[in-house]
């Protein structure tokens, strides 16, 4: 009880942890870890509402278990923040340096959120969690989208970020 | 049923996971762009050589088929450019958005339901690209088909390497420790 109310672990146990969860994940599922497969059937099902058709529909069933997942995410890190006292905060810190509303912060999600839907969308799930997956399966697609993940946001960082520290 | 509630566990652990890890914070993700911590890349390789073990534990015991699929080359270059813009604007990996939420970070609310849009908005731009444009497709998906190796064997070897560079990563932290202690 005591380790899950320490304030951070170190990345060693912590990517461990996220390692070791592919095997009952492959083993009762048969699927590897996703960080962006609920966003996908949200999506999908939203489409499948408004009776617009699309290819990925079929999946929508079957995939219920990957929005419980998402919601999971949120009750963890919910319970895993309260346990280790963690102060409350309404924004991402770094983001004060730019002096925005929380209007124009949400607006700048919203518009990142968007890129980040359809980038996920034709990178074929590669984001983050899947990545992980696909690179250690060797996959030149995960290989190759982490590649442009950083080719693009190392860049675009240093010009947003660093001018703002000066 | 038992499927949506396993989800759900799982989603609980990696919940904790990302919060104990601090990988949901965007100062961490941003500062790791602009290396100058390395909190992020350290548990992503670490978990990627977990990973390799697994599968390759997995293929070895052959439970698991690490198989070879084609994908379009232009697509996921074209969709790692725009997760990168997004991860460099708002400091969130995929992942951490459901996590940010449960933190508190209202942003995070938006960057969701912007993610849905765009998982939408997807299908219209591609089926307005489909019609001009031929994408090029790669048939053989994975580093050990073209090495010729079977993955149980190539796997592990990967998983070293990346400790290796693990290990490298916290000698040189170490080192800028000692130097600012000096200074």
């Amino acid at each position: 009880m005591s380790l899950i109310r320490l304030k951070s672990w170190p990345p060693y146990v912590v990517g461990t942890f996220i390692g070791l969860l592919q095997l009952p994940l492959f083993l009762i599922l048969n699927k590897s870890i996703s960080g962006s497969g609920g966003l996908l059937v949200v999506a999908d099902g939203i489409l499948n509402i408004l009776d617009i058709p699309i290819e990925q529909n079929a999946n929508v069933a079957i995939t219920w278990w990957s929005v419980a997942f998402l919601f999971g995410i949120i009750v963890g890190a919910f319970f895993s923040a309260k346990l280790s006292g963690r102060k409350w905060q309404s924004l991402p810190d770094f983001w004060h340096a730019f002096s925005y509303s929380l209007w124009q912060r949400c607006l700048i999600g919203f518009c990142a959120g968007v890129l980040l839907g359809i980038g996920i969308r034709f990178a074929g799930d590669s984001a983050s969690f899947q990545e992980i997956s696909s690179i250690a399966k060797l996959h030149y697609h995960g290989i190759i989208t982490m590649f442009m993940v950083l080719l693009v946001a190392v860049p675009l960082c240093r010009k947003l970020y660093l001018s703002k520290e000066q | 049923m038992g499927v949506v509630i396993f989800g759900l566990l799982l989603g609980v652990l990696v919940g904790i996971l990302l919060e104990k890890g601090s990988i949901l914070e965007p100062k961490i993700v941003i500062k790791q762009l602009l290396l100058q911590d390395f909190t992020l890349l350290k548990t992503a390789l670490i978990a990627i050589a977990v990973s390799s073990f697994v599968f390759s534990l997995l293929n070895y015991v052959e439970l698991m088929e690490v198989k070879a699929f084609s994908f379009n080359l232009l697509d996921v270059i074209f969709g790692g450019l725009l997760i990168g813009v997004s991860i460099a604007l708002t400091g969130t990996l995929p992942i951490s958005i459901p996590a940010q939420i449960g933190v508190g970070y209202i942003e995070a609310i938006a960057i969701l339901i912007g993610g849905i849009v765009g998982c939408m908005l997807y299908h219209a731009i591609y089926y307005f690209l489909d019609i001009f444009i031929v994408i090029p497709t790669v048939d053989i998906d994975a580093v050990h088909f073209k090495l010729d190796y079977p993955f149980y064997i190539i796997g592990p070897i990967f998983a070293t390497l990346l400790i290796i560079v693990v290990i490298c990563l916290y000698k040189i932290e170490q080192r800028r420790e000692e130097n600012n202690l000096l200074k």
